[in-house]
């Protein structure tokens, strides 16, 4: 009805037939709308439920649950308000379901307290001005969820610790002592005393005798006595080589050294069938090969005039030499084919000696030295030798026809090209001449050495002479004043001073049969005529066997062996052994045995060991002494096998070998060895001095090891050695050589100490007792046992010592770099104390110094009226806060004891405090 | 004929009136059916949302009743609070929780969800859970909030179903 009645009001029901259909499409249209309503309606209309306050529950429980588990709050305190910010933002999103976004603003305040005590409001308190802010995440959507908390930062208060950093201590440190480790093996040898008598005697005394006073000296006197001479005996042994070697310095083996010339640094020798030789002789105890001319005969005479040698080359005639090049001397003429015996010259003239058919001397011309030119000759009936000088030629030999015996023949060769015979004088055995001055120095085999006088050449007459103990061949007359004689066995010097009265000066031992020599720069070359080559030496030392008699008699005269008891014997070897002198007292006989020796033979060392190893434990040894051997080699033994088991077996009867090896010979590791295995030690020697220094000083060894003792006294830490005492500091320790103690001869020294006031060491120390612990008296006994015997007397003095102490009573703050401390400074010493500076410092004890200020002079508590003992700075007031150090004394303006000059206090005012504030706006996206 | 136009007019008239009287009848009717039943089922969830919300709300910021209840029977246990403080959870509590010496009706009861079905998940520190998961086809709601725990953070979740 409500349909139709609407439908008609509003026209919807037609009139006419032609409108119907009209209405229908109308109605149909209505229909549609309708249903499309309806369904629009039914679509629009549907059920979804939401739950709006879950949300907006979780949000607020995630930001309450941030805040009440710490997480803000320790997000905050350790980040930056952005980084803040982020962290709470992630936080946040990480608890909601998806399609949640958030906002999260940290905002830091720092308090105003200026204007917070006047306006106590947040704003006041925490103005915008001082805000530090920071966000994350997008701006906010429009339906949001919002927050904010606020956080008060907690910070600490302020808060002064005096005990920050206490240096006053004092620690108070007891005296130390330098360690005594190794005292025992200290640089010193010990003494020998019997074990059965230990009854030594301990003295020690102080000077002053009261106190001892920091900055002032004290001398302690040591003085140890015993009851009875003590010193343990000394058996030892010479064992000497005297093997051939040791008859030379310098050796250099040649074929056949039948004359020697030595000029510029080389020798030339006339080596027989090697023709001539030229020999290095720069270092003279080392002569070295560098050439040698192969003349076809026999080299039997060589003279040298500027670079050039002329040979006389027995069946080849006179060979001249070019030497310039000493590692390649060359012939350059050839001037006789006879047989030249000798050849010497004068100017530029040499004369030779021929024997080839009719004898004769020739004279040549050797202006042009590579091309000598014959003047003239001169007939006799035998010649052997010739020496020219000035305007005469000397000759040994026998005139031709003229009836006269043998001897010594003058010749006058003011005219070279007629030389004519002036003089001469029978000289049976006459071999050889030399000329010095107006005497002719003639060896005569075995009658000796004549002197001529030829100061006229005409009427030579004989003044002199001496009869060499062998077969003299050849002589030099040397600048000393003696001509050297090669004497077959031996090289002996004759003073000639006095022509006329020849006297013996020296005899140089030799197993060889010398047959020329030359002598320079105090060397003697000589050459014996076989292949034994150069030997050299020093005509003032003698060949290394002289060296070693002169050496080993200072050892023997040394001045410190008691005979008895000690004991010396001596033992010599080469290929074999000798028992020179039994192991005794008579020094006068080992001696006369060292003055005896020959070289001669090999290097049997082991040989000489056993032999002095057998006598020092035969019946001839004192049972009570040490034993100790000194061998003196020059070369290497002949078995180093048999050498070192000779040292074993004398180490294991208790002896101890000092081994000395003489010259460029030797082998230092053999001698070495023989010494590490017996205890002793090796030395080297090169020449005459050095090996008198080498038994000098074994010598001192041996009687050190015999007398010697040790006095070894630990040193204060801190303190200084004004004066040793002649002591030697030996790891911290002052270890006097006692030296021999006897009876008569107590040991007694002085030492001077000195303990300064600002030495840390001492610090506290309230008394010192001398010498001090530690201080020991060290000996072996005669049972071969070590003994370390304290030093049993001492004398404690009290000691007196500078010592301020600063000390922070108490620590005041004031607000943030502002505070106050109350300083007090002692004396806590024994002594007074003049004024000084105290210094506050910032963070360190070297820091920024925030105030000075001076300390008055203290009075030590124990310095009778004192009062101004201590000095008191109240409410020193410091613009700064933290660590701060008060430091006395900084400059050591007084000498003082540095314990307790330091304390630091660790003071902070009250922090700044700052108010977080967290807002937070979540939102669905 | 004009008269048999006009008769025919008003019959296709209330043809087309009766038709659309008869499908707004039906979708009306239809629709009231179809809204009722949303708007009961709406209601009941939305009911169940509240008992959730308030069941969860009293477990984590309500100590329960006896304060100490955790410590008691399930017969002397007045309601079930977790919280030792607001939305911070005691593990004792949590612990009797779990392990609630009652049966699950009764559980249902102290935790104020009446005859709903629940289920409660502890995520954190530590997981646990209590009541029933659902068995089947059911309406449920999911109650959530986070908590502290022994320091931390954790998820609380709350699910009330009813099986169809």
């Amino acid at each position: 009805m409500w349909l139709a009645q609407q439908s008609h009001a509003q026209g919807f029901l037609p009139v006419k037939s032609e409108r119907g259909f009209a209405f229908s499409v109308d109605a149909a249209v209505a229909v549609v709308m309708v249903i499309t309503a309806l369904f629009l309606f039914a679509a629009t209309n549907t059920h979804e439920p939401v739950n709006p306050s879950q949300s907006t529950a979780i949000v607020r429980d995630v930001f309450f649950s941030l805040e009440n588990s710490g997480y803000i709050v320790q997000t905050i305190d350790s980040n930056s308000p952005t980084q803040s910010a982020a962290l709470i933002r992630g936080q946040i999103l990480s608890y909601l379901p998806d399609g949640f976004d958030a906002n999260v603003t940290v905002k830091s305040y720092i308090i105003n307290p200026v204007q917070c005590a006047s306006q106590k409001n947040f704003a006041a308190c925490f103005p915008d001005s001082n805000v530090i802010e920071g966000s994350a995440g997008l701006a906010a959507g429009a339906e949001r969820i919002n927050g904010k908390s606020y956080f008060l930062r907690k910070q600490p208060p302020g808060d002064c610790n005096i005990s920050y950093a206490s240096f006053s201590g004092p620690q108070e440190p007891p005296a130390k002592y330098f360690s005594e480790e190794n005292a025992a093996d200290a640089a010193f040898s010990e003494a020998y005393f019997d074990a059965g008598d230990l009854n030594i005697t301990f003295d020690v005394n102080a000077i002053p005798n009261d106190a001892v006073t920091c900055d002032q000296n004290i001398t302690i006197g040591l003085n140890i006595s015993v009851p009875e001479d003590f010193r343990r005996p000394i058996d030892l042994m010479l064992v000497l080589d005297r093997s051939g070697s040791m008859s030379w310095d310098g050796q250099l083996d040649l074929t056949a050294g039948n004359d020697i010339r030595v000029l510029g640094g080389y020798a030339y020798v006339a080596d027989g069938s090697a023709g001539l030789r030229v020999v290095d002789v720069s270092t003279p105890n080392n002569p070295t090969l560098t050439g040698t001319y192969n003349s076809p005969g026999t080299a039997v005479s060589v003279y040298v005039l500027g670079s050039y040698a002329y040979v006389a080359d027995s069946g080849s005639g006179l060979r001249d030499v070019n030497v310039t090049n000493p590692s390649g001397p060359s012939s350059v003429d050839v001037d006789d084919q006879g047989t030249i015996v000798d050849v010497h010259g004068y100017g530029n003239y040499i004369y030779a000696a021929d024997t080839s058919s009719t004898d004769e001397i020739y004279i040549y011309d050797i202006s042009t030295p590579s091309n000598p030119s014959q003047v003239s000759s001169i007939s006799f009936e035998t010649v052997s030798s010739v020496f020219g000088d000035g305007n005469f030629v000397y000759v040994v030999g026998d005139r031709t026809g003229s009836g006269n015996d043998p001897g010594l023949y003058i010749v006058d060769v003011s005219n070279k090209s007629s030389p004519q015979h002036a003089g001469h004088v029978n000289l049976a055995n006459a071999n050889n001449v030399s000329v010095d001055g107006n005497t002719a120095y003639v060896t005569r085999a075995g009658t000796g050495m004549s002197t001529v006088d030829v100061s006229n050449g005409s009427s030579p007459s004989l003044l002199a002479t001496y009869n060499t103990p062998g077969t003299a061949y050849g002589a030099m007359v040397y600048t000393d004043g003696n001509v050297y004689v090669a004497d077959d066995s031996s090289l002996q010097a004759i003073t000639v001073t006095n022509p006329s009265s020849p006297a013996f000066a020296k005899s140089y031992a030799t197993p060889f049969d010398y047959r020329d020599i030359d002598i320079g720069n105090d060397w003697a070359f000589m050459v014996p005529g076989y292949s034994t080559g150069i030997v050299t030496f020093n005509i003032y030392n003698g060949p290394k066997m002289d060296q070693s008699r002169i050496a080993a008699t200072g050892f023997v005269d040394f001045n410190s062996w008691q005979v008895p008891p000690d004991q010396i014997g001596l033992v010599s070897y080469s290929d074999s052994n000798t028992l020179e002198e039994p192991l005794g007292t008579d020094i006068s006989g080992v001696k006369a045995e060292i003055a005896t020796l020959v070289a001669s033979g090999g290097t049997n060392t082991a040989s000489g060991i056993n032999n002095a190893t057998s006598e020092l434990n035969g019946p001839n040894h004192n049972p009570s002494a040490i034993k100790f051997q000194v061998l003196l080699t020059d070369g290497v033994s002949n078995s180093y096998a048999q050498t070192i088991s000779a040292a074993n077996t004398a180490a294991a009867s208790g002896i101890t070998i000092y081994t000395i090896g003489f010259g460029g010979d030797v082998n230092p590791t053999e001698l070495q060895d023989v010494a590490d295995a017996t205890g002793g030690e090796y030395y080297f020697a090169s020449d005459l001095n050095a090996l008198q220094s080498v038994f000098a000083l074994i010598a001192l060894k041996v009687s050190e090891i015999a007398n010697d003792s040790n006095v070894t006294v630990p040193v204060f830490t801190g303190a200084v050695v004004v004066d040793d005492g002649n002591a030697s500091v030996v790891d911290g320790n002052l270890v006097f050589d006692a030296g021999t103690i006897s009876k008569s001869s107590p040991f007694s020294t002085t030492y001077v100490l000195n303990f300064p006031c600002d030495s840390l060491a001492i610090c506290g120390a309230s008394a010192f007792t001398f010498p001090g612990p530690g201080t020991s008296f060290s000996y072996v006994d005669n049972d071969g046992n070590y003994n370390n015997v304290d030093f049993n007397d001492s004398v404690t003095l009290p000691f007196k010592s500078r010592d301020l102490s600063v000390s922070v009573l108490g620590g005041t703050i004031v607000g943030k770099n502002d505070l106050t401390l109350d300083i007090l400074v002692q004396n806590v010493g024994e002594l007074d104390a003049n004024a000084t500076q105290m210094d506050i410092r910032l963070s360190d004890t070297n820091g920024q110094i925030l105030e000075t200020r001076t300390v008055e002079p203290l009075c030590s508590q124990l310095t009778s009226a004192c009062t101004a003992f201590e000095q008191e700075f109240p409410s020193i007031n410091l613009n700064a806060e933290g660590v701060i150090y008060v430091t006395l004394n900084d400059s050591n303006s007084i000498s003082e004891c540095p314990i307790g000059n330091i304390v630091g206090v660790n003071c902070y005012g009250g922090p700044e405090t700052q108010v977080y504030v967290v807002e937070y706006s979540v939102w669905r996206q | 004929m004009k008269m048999f136009s006009k008769g025919q007019a008003l019959i296709v008239d209330f043809s087309i009136a009766l038709m659309l009287f008869i499908i707004m009848w039906i979708f009306i009717s239809t629709e009231f059916n179809s809204q009722f039943s949303d708007s009961l089922k709406a209601s009941e969830i939305d009911s169940m949302h509240l008992k959730a919300d308030y069941a969860l709300e009293t477990l984590v910021k309500t100590q329960g009743s006896p304060s100490n209840w955790e410590a008691l029977g399930a017969a002397d246990v007045n309601s079930i609070g977790l919280a030792y403080a607001d939305r911070d959870i005691s593990e004792q509590k949590l612990t009797s929780f779990v392990n609630f010496s009652g049966s699950y009706d009764e559980l249902k009861e102290k935790i104020g969800v009446g005859e709903t079905d629940f289920y409660f998940t502890f995520e954190g520190n530590v997981n646990a859970s209590a009541g029933l998961p659902p068995g089947g086809d059911a309406d449920r709601v999911i109650a959530q909030r986070i908590v502290t725990y022994n320091g931390g953070i954790a998820i609380v979740t709350l699910m009330l179903y009813r099986l169809h």
